[in-house]
C-alpha cells in the first residue's frame, strides 16, 4: 500500500466526517416545526439504553417525579 | 434474475427480519402499536432507498477508482449518518406534517443495521444502479411489511390473557419465530 493511497483514504474519511459534523450542526440549528416539539416515540420495549430520544424521555420522567 | 424476481426475493423470501435476522431492535421496539410501526416503516423505506443509492454511487465512482474498496464499511457508516441528518433537516424545513409522522424515528434509523446491510448487500452482490434501487425497495418494503404485520398481531394480543412469564418481549419473540417459520415456506417460490 503506497503512502499516497493512505493519505487519500485519510482525506476521504476526514471529509465524510466533516460533512457529517456540518450536517449535524445544521440540523440542530434548524427549528423544529410548530406542534412537533413534544413528539414521543412510543417505543417502550426498545433495549437501546443510550438512545437520545429515550434518554430525553427518561430525564423528563425523572423531573416529573421530583 | 429479473427485477420483479429480485424485488420479490428481497421482500418475502430473503426477508431482512425473518430470514436474515437484521433490524430486530426496531422490529421489537416499535411494534407495540400499528401507527408508530407505519411511521417507522415509511422512514426506513425512505432512508434505505436513499442511503443505498448514495452508497452505490460512492463505491463505484470514488472507492473503486481510488482503489479504496477496503474503506467501504467506515465510509458507508459515515454516509448513512450524514444522509439521515440531511433528511431530518430537509423534512423539518419543507414538510412539518411529514416531520410529525416520521421525524421522531429518523434518529433511531441512524443506528439501524438494516440500512448498512442493504448498502453492503448491493455491493457484494454486484448489482447495477437499477438493481440496487429495486433490491433496496424490496428490503425496506419487507421490513415495513413485517413490522406492520407484527404490530397488528401484538395490538390484538393486548386484550388477551397471557401468562405473566410470557408477557412483553417473550411472547413477541415467540410470535416472531412462528412468523419466520411461516415465511420460510416461501423459500422455493423463486
Amino acid at each position: 500500500m503506497s503512502p499516497l493511497s493512505i493519505i487519500v483514504a485519510v482525506i476521504l474519511v476526514v471529509g465524510l466526517f466533516g460533512i457529517n459534523v456540518w450536517l449535524y450542526r445544521a440540523n440542530q440549528a434548524t427549528p423544529v416545526p410548530e406542534g412537533c416539539e413534544d413528539l414521543t416515540p412510543q417505543c417502550a420495549t426498545c433495549g437501546i439504553v443510550d438512545c437520545a430520544i429515550r434518554s430525553k424521555q427518561r430525564k423528563g420522567e425523572e423531573n416529573g417525579n421530583r | 434474475m429479473n427485477l420483479f424476481t429480485l424485488f420479490l426475493s428481497a421482500l418475502l423470501i430473503n426477508n431482512i427480519i425473518l430470514a436474515k435476522f437484521i433490524g430486530i431492535c426496531p422490529f421489537i421496539g416499535v411494534s407495540s402499536k400499528v401507527e408508530p410501526a407505519i411511521g417507522m416503516g415509511l422512514a426506513v423505506i425512505f432512508v434505505i432507498f436513499g442511503a443505498s443509492v448514495l452508497a452505490w454511487l460512492l463505491y463505484k465512482f470514488v472507492l473503486v477508482p481510488l482503489e479504496l474498496e477496503y474503506m467501504e464499511l467506515i465510509c458507508f457508516i459515515l454516509l448513512i449518518a450524514a444522509f439521515v441528518q440531511f433528511v431530518e433537516m430537509f423534512i423539518k424545513k419543507t414538510s412539518p406534517s411529514l416531520y410529525q409522522q416520521l421525524g421522531i424515528y429518523l434518529p433511531l434509523i441512524t443506528t439501524n443495521c438494516a440500512v448498512l446491510y442493504a448498502a453492503q448487500n448491493n455491493i457484494s452482490e454486484g448489482y447495477n444502479l437499477i438493481e440496487t434501487m429495486v433490491n433496496s425497495l424490496g428490503i425496506a418494503g419487507g421490513f415495513m411489511l413485517m413490522l406492520v404485520i407484527f404490530a397488528t398481531i401484538r395490538e390484538r394480543l393486548q386484550g388477551n390473557n397471557i401468562p405473566k412469564a410470557f408477557q412483553g418481549n417473550p411472547i413477541a419473540f415467540i410470535i416472531a419465530a412462528i412468523m419466520a417459520l411461516a415465511f420460510s415456506s416461501l423459500a422455493g417460490l423463486v
